[in-house]
């Protein structure tokens, strides 16, 4: 890019208004706050997914939030990525975990992580394998810690959705719209989504065929629209298989990863978003106590 | 009985004079002349007078007439300038003012007022106004005004009764109102008469001069930034019609300068102009056609382009940012005389904002293969739309039935067009994709109707009541607004006085509240489903005018407000879509919210010391669901502003004089990060996985302060020299004259320890706004 000719004029500009926005001295910033517990709780009815705990609790801005634990290799292209991975330093390895329901109590245990890329360790799992939660069922969280508050929580687990795949059509195409059906529900919300199971071919960034879409579950179906797109310019060989999901999910989870956050605060100069801590199903700490259940459509994308 | 009336002018100028005191010597019998210098006189007994008309600055005219019964006589007065104030009673405007006004909370700032102050760069109405009590800046960067808690959406803004709808060029930087052209500045901080609707805030209406009706004459300034020029002069007198005329016009110099430097190789891409025109035909004594058009627009035009060829072709890319905003507005007024006693006039106005911003990239690809040539082309477009077309068409009429009351009636309407789009645009070779997702449209009407009375009831009490109707399209409902003002004399120099009034608006800005920097008000409609916001403004005052021609008010207020929109921040989920949808505007909260306060001002508009002191003591509070009771950006509880003016003494200096404002306030609130904290998001793979993200935790809304905010400001200007035959001052502005460090927002950063990489411990460094910085500039008289 050709900048000299801008060369001048940015210098008289900054010459102009660089005092116009002076920075002051850096000082390090101290809050007088009291770091709580910060947990996120997942029933799943999804046999491909497992309940899970995680606790972990907020952190004072004068102490470290992130600790280096090691560097993770990628590979694309056949060159190595190296990435350096951190763990943060608020996890809660010794908290006791427990969700009671159906009159029984289900204690969940700490599963370390060993290497730098299990993303879905350092959790608190069923690792009796006793716990299978049950469609309307009320649970209850509780989650102790030396040197903080409990934290309990309360959820109803929403029904099992069922994806009716006799009513629809096992080859689809972007190119015409096709209709997804399910079992009725009384009532909730449902997440449908449409994913490429394995990516084959590179589709033009906002030309994919997946989609994402909140129902209402008492409608039954959706009609996927379509998608007006130039031809892909690679050609594939092999099928592409796309994945239709309904995933149904309690109010608690609905609240906070559909609903999100409300009111929240935004400032541009800040390097880093901010939150001004949710507790969505939990009492005495921040953070999430939810449910989900999902039923899955394996399809033919046609080109 | 009859009636004496005219218009009172400047006789070197032709200018009309607002304020002066006209009257029947050894009588009780005298009027002020309104904005536009028209006096009335009424129930004149037959017989000899001497007719007296007094202004500071001029000399007392006098002039003996035989009156005789029932007649309506037209007596055109003219004062003659003088530097010397002699022995004899000389009546101020602010003089008139407090003995005329019954409403509370109004200023007016003629030119050489807003001159005092001194200003970035240059002399500017806005920043003027901002030394005022009761009115607040956002910060150093923004001329927009915050009055007594309320935004500066709320705000009615107008030049020579036509809306201004974005009235700032360069962010807010400077107002869009070119001074040397002003007379007046009128602003009513709260409870305004019927007259004034469709603002919940204050009013400000930006009063240009006339022109010169004597003789052809100009003016210039060149300051650092901009280069201006006025010129003016009469309407040769043809079959009895005459008038005069001002063209006054502004422009950054920058981008030709730096055009000129470097022999058109350099670019710099941003400039800003606006011109005024004023036009007034006198067709006879009694009917006057004023036109009155303003055009200004803020034009940034950014592009760079590459252009690389090798073995396999050629590549060709330009991107770019077009960006223009502003307003055009334009106006005709009639005036009609209809009797002494009746004024009439009829105005129709058209108002257009808009601002277009459009990033564009290119991108053209040549490849050669063997003997076949293959192209690829992409482009790709996002442009941010905004617009408003207003038409208004207005008439007021003014009736003094007699000693005890002067009746105004008058009908508005006012139609609105806004649109509010947001676009995408893929071209290839073959193939364009467009998406638009945001498209607001709406046409609005307002149409208005109002009466009022000012009435003395006696010699200590006066009383001003109004009515408004407002009928709003979209709800097909008729909204009302009383308006009740009361003044009690106590003495010649004291006076009591108490306003009430509510006041409906019918459309917003639909900009982030907590954005630091504000580029461009994005102006809507007040949708179909929302209901109108409304105010209700309580104040009382007290009002000392000194022997000495010094004002000393104290005015206390509550205001309340009811269904404020504010604007969603983030991606927002609409419950009646089931969609997730991402578009920066589509949401509001209703939002409550009240502010009360307390001022203080001592103002002395005469003498070689002149300026004013100001102190305001206020609280704001605006509540939405997720956030409760909370203080807004613009809530400051202290502020104390010093405005003077001093002409230094013979002894010093014949022709220097200083200026210096001092601001020092409360620091405004902001919300304070208190820790960290993980959040969790959702992300389908199509496995349903969750990412962690670490991010600031914050405290309650704004409840936290920044430190407080001090600046000093001096002006020294030299005045009446001379450079041919053209008379010049030159000036010096020196800003934030203590580099005191006041702090705009924060910024952080993240300490990182260098041997183990972790990441952890904030710092943090305030953003300071003006630093000490000096201009100077130039204005000469032709």
């Amino acid at each position: 890019m050709n900048f000299k000719k801008h060369l001048q004029s940015i210098f008289f500009f900054l010459i102009l208004f660089s005092n116009a926005c002076e920075e002051g001295t850096w000082e390090l910033l101290e809050v007088d706050y009291e770091p709580v517990l910060n947990v996120f709780g997942i029933i799943s009815l999804d046999p491909e997914v497992d309940s899970f705990v995680r606790v972990y609790r907020t952190t004072n801005l004068s102490e470290e939030s992130e600790i280096y634990v090691g560097i993770d290799t990628i590979t694309w292209d056949d060159e190595d990525y190296f990435i350096d991975i951190y763990e943060p330093a608020a996890i809660i390895k010794d908290a006791q975990v427990s969700i009671k329901g159906s009159g029984n109590s289900f204690s969940f245990n700490f599963v370390p992580k060993q290497y730098p890329w299990e993303y879905k360790k350092n959790v608190y799992l069923d690792t009796l394998g006793t716990f299978i939660p049950q469609p309307g069922t009320t649970y209850l969280l509780e989650v102790t810690a030396p040197g903080y508050d409990t934290v309990k929580g309360e959820l109803i687990t929403p029904q099992i959705p069922v994806l009716i795949d006799s009513l629809i059509q096992d080859t689809i195409s972007t190119k015409r719209e096709y209709r997804i059906l399910w079992k009725q529900l009384n009532e909730g919300k449902g997440y449908l989504t449409g994913r490429l199971d394995d990516q084959k071919v590179n589709y033009d960034k906002g030309c994919e065929p997946d989609f994402d879409r909140v129902v209402d579950l008492q409608s039954g179906s959706y009609i996927v629209p379509v998608k007006i797109c130039e031809d892909q310019q690679s050609i594939f060989d092999e099928t592409q298989h796309f994945i239709i999901q309904l995933m149904t999910m309690d109010e608690n989870y609905y609240n906070y990863f559909i609903r999100g956050e409300e009111g929240g605060y935004s400032n541009f100069l800040l390097n880093s978003g901010t939150t001004s801590g949710q507790s969505v199903g939990i009492e005495g700490g921040l953070g999430i106590f939810g449910s989900i259940a999902t039923s899955k459509l394996y399809l033919i994308l046609d080109d | 009985m009859s009636t004496i009336s005219g218009f009172v002018r400047n006789d070197a100028t032709g200018e009309p004079i607002s304020y002066a005191n006209v009257f029947l010597g050894e009588t009780s019998l005298g009027s002020a002349s309104n904005i536009d210098g028209y006096f009335v006189i009424t129930n004149v007994p037959a017989g000899n007078y001497q007719l007296l008309a007094s202004m500071i600055g001029f000399k007392i005219y006098k002039e003996d007439i035989d009156i005789e019964e029932n007649l309506n006589i037209r007596i055109n007065i003219r004062l003659t300038q003088t530097v010397l104030e002699g022995d004899e009673v000389v009546v101020t405007a602010e003089r008139q003012k407090f003995e005329q006004q019954i409403e509370s909370s109004q200023i007016s700032l003629d030119l050489r007022e807003i001159n005092t102050v001194p200003g970035f760069i240059e002399a500017d109405v806005f920043r003027a106004l901002q030394m005022l009590p009761g009115v607040q800046s956002g910060n150093d960067f923004s001329s927009a005004l915050y009055v007594r808690g309320s935004t500066p959406d709320q705000n009615l803004i107008m030049l020579d009764g036509i809306t201004v709808y974005n009235p700032y060029h360069l962010g807010g930087i400077f107002s869009t109102f070119n001074t040397d052209a002003i007379k007046e500045a009128d602003f009513h901080a709260g409870g305004f008469p019927a007259r004034y609707g469709g603002r919940m805030g204050a009013i400000l209406n930006v009063i240009n001069r006339e022109g010169n009706t004597e003789k052809v004459t100009g003016s210039g300034n060149v300051s650092l930034v901009t280069a201006k020029a006025l010129i003016e002069g009469p309407i040769p007198n043809w079959k009895g019609i005459k008038g005069s005329w001002l063209i006054s016009g502004r422009r950054t110099y920058f981008d030709k300068f730096i055009n000129l430097i470097t022999r058109g190789e350099g670019q710099f891409p941003y400039y800003f102009y606006d011109y005024q025109i004023k036009t007034n035909i006198d067709l006879n004594i009694d009917h006057r056609l004023t036109y009155t058009r303003f055009y200004g627009d803020d034009i940034l035009d950014v592009s760079a382009s590459d252009k690389t060829n090798d073995e396999f072709g050629t590549t060709e890319s330009k991107f770019g940012v077009e960006w223009p905003w502003g307003n055009h507005t334009n106006g005709l007024t009639w005036r009609w005389i209809i009797s002494p006693n009746v004024v009439a006039k009829t105005f129709l106005a058209s108002s257009r904002y808009r601002y277009d911003f459009v990033f564009y990239f290119d991108n053209k690809e040549t490849f050669m293969d063997n003997d076949s040539t293959f192209r690829n082309d992409t482009a790709f477009d996002v442009g941010y739309h905004d617009s408003i077309k207003d038409l208004t068409l207005e008439t007021e009429i003014i009736w003094k039935a007699n000693d005890k009351h002067t009746v105004t009636g008058g009908f508005q309407r006012k139609d609105i067009k806004f649109d509010l789009s947001m676009e995408y645009r893929i071209t290839t070779l073959d193939t364009t994709f467009s998406m638009k997702p945001l498209d607001l449209f709406n046409r609005t009407r307002e149409l208005a109707a109002y009466v009022q009375d000012k009435w003395d009831i006696s010699d200590k009490l006066k009383f001003q009541g109004g009515l408004r109707f407002v009928h709003y399209n979209l709800h097909d409902k008729v909204y009302l607004e009383p308006r009740i003002g009361m003044k009690y004399n106590v003495s010649n120099t004291m006076s009591f006085k108490a306003n009430w009034g509510r006041y409906h608006q019918f459309l917003i800005t639909a900009n982030d509240p907590d954005e630091n920097f504000r580029l461009v008000d994005l102006w809507m409609g007040l949708p179909k489903d929302k209901p109108a916001s409304v105010s209700e403004h309580a104040i009382l005052g007290f009002e000392y005018f000194s022997p000495t021609n010094i004002l000393y008010r104290v005015e206390t207020y509550y205001k309340d407000f009811d269904h404020l929109l504010s604007l969603k921040p983030g991606d927002v989920y609409a419950d009646n879509e089931n969609e997730l949808e991402s578009t920066p505007i589509n949401e509001f909260w209703d939002t409550d919210a009240y502010a009360y306060g307390l001022e203080l001002l001592i103002k002395k508009t005469s003498g070689k010391f002149k300026g004013w002191l100001g102190y305001t003591l206020a609280k704001t509070f605006y509540y939405t669901p997720p956030n409760g009771w909370f203080a807004p950006n613009h809530d400051r509880t202290h502020t104390l502003n010093l405005v003077t003016t001093v002409e230094l003494p013979d002894w010093v200096s014949d022709n220097l004089e200083m200026n210096s404002s001092i601001t020092a306030s409360s620091g405004n609130p902001f919300t304070p990060i208190i820790g960290r904290a993980n959040t969790w998001e959702q992300d389908i793979r199509p496995d349903i996985n969750w990412r962690s993200s670490d991010k600031y935790l914050v405290d309650k809304k704004n409840s936290d302060r920044y430190p407080y905010y001090f600046r000093l400001d001096l002006g020294i200007k030299r005045k009446n020299r001379r450079l041919f035959k053209w008379k010049y001052d030159s000036y010096i502005q020196l800003i934030n004259v203590t580099s005191h460090e006041n702090a705009l927002s924060y910024l952080h950063r993240t300490r990182i320890d260098q041997s183990s990489g972790n990441r952890g411990a904030v710092e943090r460094a305030p953003l300071n706004m003006f630093p000490f910085m000096i201009f100077t500039g130039l204005q000469f008289e032709f």
